[in-house]
């Protein structure tokens, strides 16, 4: 079976070189032929890995111990979902899991566009191809999965087995871990598609909306899938590493931000394009930006160049990265240059009330957030080259640049809905502001009127507060708006509204979710925590709550040894509840692991964490943190979900011709 | 032209508030950290007392003490050796132990007598390549 | 067990080149003019849909709305005259080239085909209208 996957592995690459080859010649000629010929290379491409998959994933299942990736990443008593799942728990498995999604992809986009795009689609397929050719090569050649065991007898290296595995990371024995990667590998993979309609656009010439149209649906799955796979990693982070925090501006962490911040810029500026022919050029930039910005993030990671706690170590594939995005940047931007006359907008901004200078501004800081971000996390390489001093740059800077720019575009989300296209006109703009701003204002006061001074977490809220009501307006004037006209009842209205347009109000939705999450995130404003060791018995406080320590546990399971806290939470004299933090040793990978126990309300997390024993074992050393807001972040997320599913939802068409915007 | 410049002008208003953020952040203490090897600090001498400081080495063996929340340890590279004081409130790891062979990170200051006090240990076992973390 | 791999790669590889053998032909692509004014017609009717929004929303004042929606107006009653010329002048174009064609050879075992100036998509030379997106055929 090992033989099956490695040859099928193996075989991806030719059939991918075939592929884009193929693609590129149908595109020289235009001959119907080749274009079929090189669809059935995609499918080919697909087949072939989905096999390779299938036959790592039995590997695994069956632990065949002689292959050096299944004795890395599990052992016997793994249970079997964690088996499966060890497919992307290391190095190998999870770059095999990429190129598999982007064999999907190109399977799918080729099968979605055989009646259509004819012009375009040799291009996209070529492109995707090409970079399916690049991941096999390191698949195949550096960091093969299906490599066996090997052992050094002197003159000759024999294969072996080994009895057990060390089995899988404790940390990624956790719900949240085990999707993380798959969501987030979709969210990158997803870029390549825009990136190729783009790429053959800029190549055929034909740069009108066509292809924009096309990967709308694509360009916000990705979206969605590039934001759930961050937070999912912030909840994992939060849930399993025992610090406290869910965000720490870690290299790796922020990979994953910057394809979604120039994703996001993309999405706000595509309106632009489509309603008045402008930022064409800004807009190839974007969608080329994402793209390489994922390879990117993929590289970072897996490098070695910037250190990191979820790095993976330096695998060697630093070289073929750089020489990969080398070329990707130079082809990219060498059409873009090459195109820019036909790239010219169609009109002119007419004034800097309207929408269209919102979007701008909206593009502007989100392009300031991309560069602040890249420049924090790759402070360690350019300071050492110019300075010779390897000088990293923590949290207190980032925070410093991107809250100010955060709040911003939270303001701006507010005020873009109160703009009309073109211009919005003076006397309006007044009564649209005014009412929404009064009401923050009183907002402003009631909050430092409960104590509240902590200057910036007062701007969040209040802008928070300004941009749900702009937003709550907007759904209630439109369902007003279409009641007139309609005589629907005011739900119904409401729902019809949002169906006819189901971009602009799934949108909406999502801004509410932004405003959730923020909301989270100013919680951080009042975090507090306590650390004490305790025996059984002893008591300590943390503001208005009490703990007190009812026993401490030790417990052994085949997996793993572990010792645990039983921890009785009261307030006010009453109990609340017992809390249960342990931490645990897992014997096969040699790995301890906390497991902390959270208390979530609304209004804040109790967070308890078991840090460690006291020589005598008599004690143990807790730390509890807490947390306000934490839970508006995860809820924020799950709505940021179903906003994007809205506003992928077609419209609805009634008898009369309906709306777009 | 006029609508242009007005937006030529609030962007750049824009571009520079946030240079003057990201300067004024490296500016802050806390923000920004040294990385270097046991060896090179012993070549910064005393400049070293005032920078926030990450330092690479080696675990030396049975060089850790533990006492309830009190560590300490040694760090070696080269010939050079560094003597550490753990003043983190995070868990440090089971694997954090004198039989190991690992590559050590601390996170801290430099301080009288030579010692350096450690908020942060981010240890990695030789043999694996994934990194073991006290914290993040 | 890695033969069948072996076997199954070949294969589709094989079955991946078969196309490059038929004898077939080009597809023509569609009209750039054609595209462009297209999307600017979508483009207007998209403008002039939100401007009736704005302004029931309360954006624009009327004197704006009525200004603005006329010149919108014009837009489009220009580019629907610009298409209509354009797509006439297609046709003749289709015209004359369907007549170099006749005196060559087909060389294709199958119907002579023609290929729908709006989807692609390949249709009978004898059809009028496209199978597939029901636009007009030359």
């Amino acid at each position: 079976m090992a033989d099956l996957g490695n040859v099928l592995l193996y075989s991806l690459f030719p059939l991918s070189i075939y592929t884009t080859l193929v693609a590129l010649a149908a595109g020289i000629t235009k001959r119907q032929g080749l274009l079929v010929a090189a669809r059935r290379g995609a499918y080919s491409v697909f087949a072939v890995t989905t096999l390779s998959v299938l036959s790592l994933v039995y590997l695994l299942v069956t632990s065949d111990f002689s292959i050096e990736y299944v004795a890395s990443n599990t052992n016997q008593s793994l249970p079997l979902f964690y088996k499966i799942v060890a497919l992307w728990a290391g190095h190998n498995g999870s770059l095999l899991l990429w190129t598999w999604i982007i064999t999907i992809f190109v399977g799918i986009v080729a099968y979605q566009n055989r009646h259509k795009n004819n012009d375009l689609m040799p291009y996209v397929i070529f492109v995707m191809a090409g970079t399916t050719v690049f991941f096999s090569v390191l698949n195949v050649f550096i960091s093969n999965p299906f490599d066996t065991l090997y052992q050094d007898l002197g003159n000759t290296l024999q294969e072996f087995a080994v009895q057990d595995g060390r089995g899988l990371n404790p940390l990624l024995q956790h719900p949240a871990m085990i999707i993380h990667p798959p969501v987030l590998f979709i969210g990158y993979v997803g870029t390549v598609v825009p990136f190729a309609f783009a790429i053959a656009a800029l190549i055929t010439g034909k740069l009108g909306a066509g292809w924009i149209h096309t990967t709308r649906r694509w360009a916000l799955t990705t979206w969605g899938f590039l934001a759930a796979g961050i937070v999912l990693g912030g909840k994992w982070a939060y849930v399993e590493l025992g610090w406290g925090g869910y965000w720490a501006w870690d290299p790796v962490e922020n990979a994953s931000l910057l394809p979604w911040l120039t994703a996001t810029a993309y999405l706000h500026s595509v309106m632009i394009q489509e309603r008045k022919g402008m930022l064409k050029v800004w807009n190839m930039a974007l969608v080329i930006a994402t793209y390489l910005l994922a390879v990117f993030g993929t590289f970072l990671t897996r490098s070695g160049i910037v250190s990191s706690v979820h790095a993976f170590a330096n695998s060697g594939l630093g070289p073929a990265f750089a020489v990969f995005l080398t070329t990707a940047t130079l082809f990219s931007v060498g059409l873009l240059l090459y195109r820019r006359k036909d790239l010219k907008p169609d009109e002119e901004m007419q004034s800097l009330v309207s929408r269209e200078s919102g979007f701008l501004f909206n593009n502007l800081l989100f392009l300031l957030a991309t560069i602040a971000v890249l420049w924090g996390t790759l402070f360690p390489v350019i300071s050492e080259l110019f300075t010779g001093d390897q000088i990293t740059v923590g949290p207190p800077w980032f925070n410093n640049i991107m809250i100010p720019i955060g709040l911003a575009l939270l303001l701006l989300t507010g005020v873009g809905p109160l703009l009309a296209w073109r211009h919005t006109s003076t006397e309006t703009l007044k009564r649209s502001f005014g009412w929404p701003i009064l009401g923050s204002f009183i907002f402003v006061l009631v909050l430092l009127g409960f104590g509240v001074n902590d200057g910036w977490a007062i701007g969040s809220f209040a802008i928070s507060f300004f941009v749900t009501w702009t937003i709550v307006v907007e759904f209630i004037k439109g369902a007003g708006v279409r009641r007139k006209n309609s005589g629907e009842n005011f739900f119904k209205a409401l729902y019809m509204l949002s169906r006819k347009n189901t971009r602009r109000y799934g949108g909406y939705i999502i801004h509410l979710a932004i405003v959730l999450m923020f909301m989270g995130f100013t919680g951080n404003a009042f975090n507090s925590e306590t650390r004490a060791e305790v025996g059984e018995g002893d008591t300590f406080t943390l503001d208005s709550y009490s703990f007190k320590t009812l026993a401490i546990n030790s417990a052994e399971t085949e997996n793993y040894s572990s010792q645990s806290l039983e921890l009785e939470m009261s307030k006010k004299g009453k109990v609340v509840d017992t809390l249960h933090p342990e931490r645990r040793y897992y014997f096969a990978s040699e790995q301890p692991s906390t497991e902390v126990d959270i208390y979530s309300t609304m209004r804040e997390d109790i967070y308890i964490v078991l840090s460690g024993a006291s020589n005598d074992g008599e004690k143990v050393i807790v730390q509890v943190y807490r947390n306000p807001f934490v839970k508006f972040v995860w809820i924020g997320a799950w709505l940021l979900v179903f906003g994007t599913l809205f506003a992928m939802v077609p419209n609805l068409r009634e008898s009369k011709a309906g709306g777009q915007a | 032209m006029n609508n242009r410049i007005k937006f030529i002008i609030g962007s750049v208003v824009i571009i520079l508030a946030v240079i003057v953020l990201a300067v004024q952040g490296m500016q802050e203490d806390t923000s920004m950290s040294y990385s270097k090897t046991v060896s090179e600090l012993k070549l910064l001498g005393d400049r070293a007392r005032a920078m926030n400081l990450k330092i690479s080495g080696d675990l030396k063996k049975g060089s850790i003490v533990r006492n309830n929340m009190d560590l300490d340890f040694v760090i070696t590279e080269g010939n050079s050796e560094l003597q550490i004081h753990y003043i983190g409130s995070d868990p440090i790891p089971d694997t954090f132990n004198n039989e190991m062979d690992a590559e050590v990170v601390v996170s801290g200051k430099l301080v009288d007598g030579g010692v350096f006090n450690a908020e942060r240990i981010q240890a990695k076992c030789a043999s694996k390549y994934e990194a073991d973390y006290s914290s993040n | 067990m890695s033969i069948l791999a072996y076997l199954l790669g070949a294969s589709l590889l094989v079955w991946s080149m078969m196309p490059l053998f038929k004898k077939d032909s080009s597809w023509i692509s569609l009209y750039m003019e054609l595209e462009e004014l297209e999307d600017r017609k979508q483009r207007v009717y998209g403008n002039i849909a939100d401007l009736e929004f704005d302004y029931a929303m309360g954006r624009l004042s009327e004197s704006d709305f009525t200004e603005v929606r006329q010149s919108f107006m014009n837009d489009a009653g220009r580019v629907i005259q610009k298409l209509e010329e354009q797509r006439s002048a297609d046709l003749e174009e289709r015209v004359k080239q369907d007549i170099k064609n006749i005196g060559k050879k087909s060389g294709s075992k199958k119907i002579k085909h023609q290929f729908c100036g709006k989807c692609g998509s390949e249709n009978s030379l004898d059809a009028k209208f496209c199978t597939k997106c029901g636009e007009g055929l030359s």
